[in-house]
């Protein structure tokens, strides 16, 4: 036993480290979870940060808290900060700009998730005993597991990035816009009726959630539109170089490729550029990153995305301000923090307009009465279940169409919002 | 023709980066004798290294929170320098882990080892996640990208230069190791290390420099494959399956055999997606993702008796196994305190506790088949899955109710074990690992992929269990997670363990522990070792199908992420550190190993554990591996927690029913190896021997 005492003693001081750092705050892991991120809240507003006059005058929420509660995937396969980040910052800034809801300031109860539905709902159980008003939507891919518990707590489902069909469409689920649903039926209208596409080949990642876009919604969505010939190419999550599966697209000669790959976007470009192929390009929000376009080595250029978010009004400027004054450094700037900071605004205006404590009958009630509702960063909703066809609770499909001009995604007119109401039918 | 040739060069891309990572392993499994599945995550981490000198001069640290970065120049770093740094980085971190990690585990049995680097590979992912993020990174070309035309057909030269380094690597690993002193003193230390001693080669000397020069090749894989693949946290670690295979083509020894078989594969997977363009004939779907499971079946079919087992004396080691002495008891103890704990707890950690209990059923499947007959399959989550998904389309669709419908579910994932038994016929331990981890990952490509079988993105909904009238579902009104629901999975699990149990304890039992410690003399006696194999791997099948039909009556929709091929691994390395040849070790893996379980849960909840929890996971299950390479439910060295825990339910047992007298008052008695009748007897023995006296005496 000897023999191991000293590596086991060394093996004890990294546990040791390790586990000294898991009672430490967020705040510094968030700070170098994120050191990676190029694209942050004080790089995206050329000429440096926006001022904090833009958020207007301080009035801060002094009442009792109300407790919100928040899943988000920040470990495990893919991880999203930012959007527990967006949230903090959108909380801070309705408790000391906005006078919370009613007075009283938001509270986060925050879980943090891997992505998978066990863990989403192990999660789930843990925030429905801390009793909070409603769930915020954040960016968690397993909330088909989440959404069963907070069905049977009675808990109301807002924002957030709807990832999947569940919480598209469970009766206590509110969503202000659609994300890999809306949007890409809404470029695939685009690169048809705008574009002048008639044949396509669509490339999507080969797993259940790029399945749903890239069989289920954006060939459908095209044929509906009047292109001719769409050739779908999955490229499996395990493959270590997508070259011939980009091949096989070029292979067709279409007038656009479509590139439905959020974490391979830019290598798949590049390779689509080195195999010569020169038409149309249409991709997705994480192919507008600046990692992705500048991975692409110029093949990114000219490629048209669909977004939810209007990037160049005053609103975005407040969202870049409290991005910058309440979130933790380098905080990533994409659609999941611009939803996750939209989706806190979004509640807290219309839960200030409920009278007494809400309750999941009054929210719900809220959201779903009147029409064409403010919507921070983003198209007017209405919730009557019309927005999307099978998405019921999706309230707003209209989106803004930005095209990369010189490695940055460029919106060409701020006014110009596109929906794909009658091309696509539904799932 | 041109463009069959076009996908034949693409496929280089995906093929060297195979061969290069499988050399790798080859290296690791004749140095260190492991299985090396962090190999992939050190890969990556060289890679982020790279480009974190290469694009802002900063050297990161494998560390979160403490200052995890050096800057070693303002702005970036000429490439080559950049390369150079990283790869004495490389050689570092392998001095390290090896000194740290394997060395320890030396003598330790070939699946501690595994389970050690399953804690790395984990370790490395949480660090990067934290660190880097999950966006992939980029990084310019290394290698030129000039296009080339041969043909007619125009590519992309770097794959042809990437190819091209590794058949370099190749012949010079296979001219060094082949004509060297040090290379044949390897061959020694790997065939023989004791017998190497005696001749003066210090096997742990040899074996260090090869791990570090291995580590060296992971880091050098890793930043070659950067610029053509997806430098992320977790991707490198996926295409440790197909290098797997290729290694084992070359049988774990062979370098120029390996590196011709993985450039092989990745253009066979790409000519295999020309195919499907063309031919609408052709199977669609993913089978270039099949391709790799096909590759080991067939290896494995043509090759199987020359398939290479390490010479050294760890590689017939066994874990111990226990025999349940009193399972009926045991099992009215379990009932009544789980039930007591089901009533004391609620909300949140009450689910927990549930699913703890499913996982356990899981975890039982595991002591059957690797504790009790010595088959390691990394597949038993893919039978779990097959139960669950099958559960949702009996209950809606067959019409069948409670608890057939649960019967019916666990039988459906009796043919898939059988059929992913079948390998273990001719197959045994590391390589039959990797055969059920290929088997697995095709299962997650094609079956848990599939709308169809697992309902895609929404997952697969369950019908809640009723008996009788009785309502037994997990939520009734506002009552969630209902106690009633508990007790009824308490009860599932108790009389799974209950067959294991009395598995263990009968003449079965007996003929599966021959199995275990020798075929040829089972065989002898006049056992049918392939039915017995085939027998394990069925039943065994079915428990992991009821423990995922019960994970799907907690869900209510069940989705194909929590039966992916990783959770496989992740789950044998539990269930293997919380002591695999006991039922009380999986009990301990559910109740505190599991990342949806009771300990876990009441972490988060207390400390907020969260965003570190894989970090922790992977830390905890590498010093465990090392502190208990017999499992911490191990009960034969007479002290642990095990122990503890053992004496005090004796106490309570006796306190409650003193007239019995049924348990020995010292748990180390009663779970100890019983080499005699256990098969085991060759393993016993050993594990009673110091360490120390063990090792060869270096020189």
């Amino acid at each position: 036993m000897r023999s191991l005492r000293r590596p086991l003693a060394a093996a004890a001081v990294i546990g040791a480290a390790a586990l000294a750092a898991a009672g430490c705050g967020s705040s510094s892991s968030s700070s170098s979870s994120s050191a990676a991120a190029t694209s942050t809240a004080a790089a995206s507003s050329s000429g440096g940060a926006p001022s904090a006059s833009v958020l207007g005058t301080p009035k801060k929420a002094t009442g009792s808290p109300y407790v919100f509660g928040l899943i988000n995937d920040e470990t495990g396969p893919v991880t999203f900060p930012e959007s527990r980040q967006a949230e903090i910052a959108a909380a801070a800034y309705v408790n000391n700009y906005l006078g919370g809801i009613n007075g009283h300031p938001i509270q986060l109860a925050d879980c943090i998730s891997d992505g998978t539905a066990p863990t989403s709902a192990r999660c789930a159980s843990e925030l429905v005993a801390k009793h909070p008003i409603a769930i915020l939507g954040a960016a968690d891919t397993g909330t088909p597991g989440a959404e069963t518990v907070y069905a049977r707590a009675g808990l109301a489902y807002l924002g957030g990035v709807p990832f999947t069909p569940v919480e598209q469409n469970a009766p206590n689920s509110v969503q202000f816009w659609s994300v890999s649903l809306g949007d890409n039926a809404a470029a695939s209208v685009y690169a048809v009726k705008s574009l002048g596409v008639k044949s396509a080949s669509v490339m999507y990642f080969d797993n259940s959630q790029g399945k749903v876009a890239g069989l289920g919604i954006i060939p459908p969505v095209m044929k509906a539109a009047g292109a001719t010939s769409v050739k779908t190419v999955g490229v499996p999550p395990t493959t270590p170089d997508p070259s011939p599966d980009v091949a096989t697209a070029v292979s067709a000669h279409p007038d656009a490729i479509y590139v439905d790959i959020p974490n391979n976007c830019g290598v798949v470009l590049k390779d689509i550029k080195a195999l010569g192929y020169s038409g149309k390009l249409l991709g997705i929000d994480p192919c507008t990153s600046p990692q992705a376009i500048a991975s692409a080595a110029g093949a990114a250029e000219g490629m048209y995305v669909a977004t939810a978010f209007d990037t160049t009004g005053t609103q975005f400027a407040q969202f870049l301000a409290a991005m910058n004054k309440w979130a933790a450094p380098n905080t990533a700037v994409d659609g999941i923090s611009e939803a996750g900071f939209a989706t806190v605004i979004n509640v807290r205006n219309m839960l200030a307009t409920i009278k007494g404590t809400p309750t999941t009958k009054t929210i719900l009630a809220a959201f779903k009465a009147g029409s064409d509702h403010p919507n921070f960063m983003s198209h007017p909703y209405t919730c009557n279940g019309e927005a999307v066809a099978k998405a019921v609770s999706i309230c707003n499909d209209y989106y803004l169409m930005e095209q990369i001009k010189g490695s940055k995604p460029v919106i060409a007119n701020p006014t110009d919002w596109i929906t794909s109401k009658g091309y696509f039918k539904g799932l | 023709m041109s463009s069959y040739i076009l996908f034949l060069i693409l496929g280089l891309g995906s093929g060297a980066t195979y061969a290069i990572l499988g050399l790798g392993l080859v290296l690791k499994y004749r140095s260190a004798g492991v299985v090396d599945f962090a190999h992939g995550a050190i890969a990556m981490w060289i890679a982020y290294v790279f480009v974190n000198l290469r694009t802002s001069g900063v050297l990161p640290l494998p560390l979160i929170v403490v200052p995890n970065h050096i800057n070693v120049s303002s702005g970036g770093m000429d490439t080559t320098l950049a390369i150079v740094i990283s790869l004495v980085y490389a050689g570092l971190l392998g001095a390290v882990l090896y000194f740290l990690v394997y060395r320890p585990l030396r003598f330790a049995a070939p699946l501690t080892r595994i389970c050690a680097s399953v804690g790395v590979m984990l370790a490395f992912e949480a660090v990067a996640v934290l660190n880097f993020g999950t966006e992939p990174k980029s990084t310019p070309a290394i290698l030129p990208t000039t296009s080339l035309t041969l043909g007619g057909v125009t590519f992309p030269s770097d794959r042809i230069f990437f190819t091209g380094i590794v058949v370099v690597v190749a012949i010079a690993l296979s001219l060094v190791y082949r004509y060297t002193r040090f290379g044949l003193a390897t061959r020694a230390g790997a065939e023989n290390d004791r017998g190497a001693a005696l001749i003066g080669i210090s096997a742990n000397r040899v074996a260090a420099v090869n791990y570090v020069i291995a580590t060296v090749g992971a880091g050098a894989a890793g930043i070659l494959i950067a610029p053509i693949a997806n430098l992320d946290p977790t991707s490198y670690t996926l295409f440790i399956v197909p290098a797997l295979g290729v290694a084992l083509v070359g049988r774990f020894e062979s370098f120029w055999l390996v590196a011709l078989a993985g450039i092989l594969l990745g253009m066979g997977q790409s000519e295999v997606i020309k195919f499907q363009a063309m031919w609408s004939w052709f199977p669609q779907g993913d089978v270039a993702d099949a391709l790799p499971f096909i590759l080991i079946i067939v290896t494995m079919a043509l090759r199987a008796r020359s398939v290479l087992g390490r010479g050294e004396a760890a590689g017939l080691r066994n874990p111990t196994v226990a025999r349940p002495r009193n399972p009926l008891l045991s099992a009215a103890f379990c009932l009544v305190a789980g039930t007591v704990i089901l009533i004391v707890l609620q909300g949140s950690l009450r689910n927990a506790f549930i699913s703890s209990m499913t996982f356990a059923c899981v975890a039982l499947s595991l002591v059957l088949l690797t504790g009790y007959v010595g088959q390691v399959s990394l597949a038993q989550m893919t039978f779990a899955g097959v139960g669950g998904f099958m559960l949702g389309h009996i209950s809606h669709g067959w019409g069948l109710g409670f608890p057939f419908s649960l019967i019916a579910a666990g039988l459906c994932a009796v043919p898939v074990g059988l059929l992913i038994g079948l390998p273990a016929l001719r197959l045994r331990g590391v390589n039959l690992a990797v055969v059920t981890l290929g088997a697995a990952f095709t299962a997650d490509a094609i079956l848990f992929n599939s709308q169809g079988f697992a309902g895609g993105l929404t997952g697969l909904p369950i019908k809640s269990p009723h008996l009788l009238g009785l309502n037994l579902s997990i939520a009734q009104g506002k009552d969630y997670p209902t106690i009633i629901f508990g007790v009824m999975v308490l009860v599932v699990v108790i009389l799974m363990g209950l067959l294991v149990a009395r598995l263990r304890r009968g003449a079965a039992g007996r003929m599966l522990l021959a199995v275990r410690s020798n075929e040829r003399a089972a065989a002898s006696v006049g056992i049918n070792v392939a039915e017995a194999k085939l027998m394990a791997f069925g039943i065994a099948a079915f428990i992991a199908g009821i423990g995922g039909a019960l994970t799907g009556y907690q869900q209510g929709t069940l989705t194909a992420d929590g039966f992916a091929t990783f959770v496989s691994l992740g789950l044998l390395a539990i269930v293997y550190v919380a002591g695999i040849g006991r039922i009380s070790g999986a009990v301990f893996a559910g109740i505190m190993m599991s990342s949806t379980g009771f300990f876990v849960t009441f972490l988060d909840e207390r400390f907020g554990i969260g965003k570190y929890q894989t970090l922790v996971a992977g830390v905890l299950l590498t010093i465990t591996a090392i502190a208990n390479p017999d499992g911490v439910m191990s009960t034969s060295t007479g002290k642990g927690p095990a122990v503890a825990f053992f004496k005090a339910r004796d106490r309570v047992i006796a306190r409650f029913a003193p007239a019995r007298g049924a348990l020995p008052a010292v748990a180390g008695r009663a779970d100890r190896p019983t080499a005699p009748n256990d098969g085991s007897a060759r393993e016993a023995p050993l594990a009673e021997v110091p360490a120390a006296s063990k090792a060869p005496r270096h020189v």
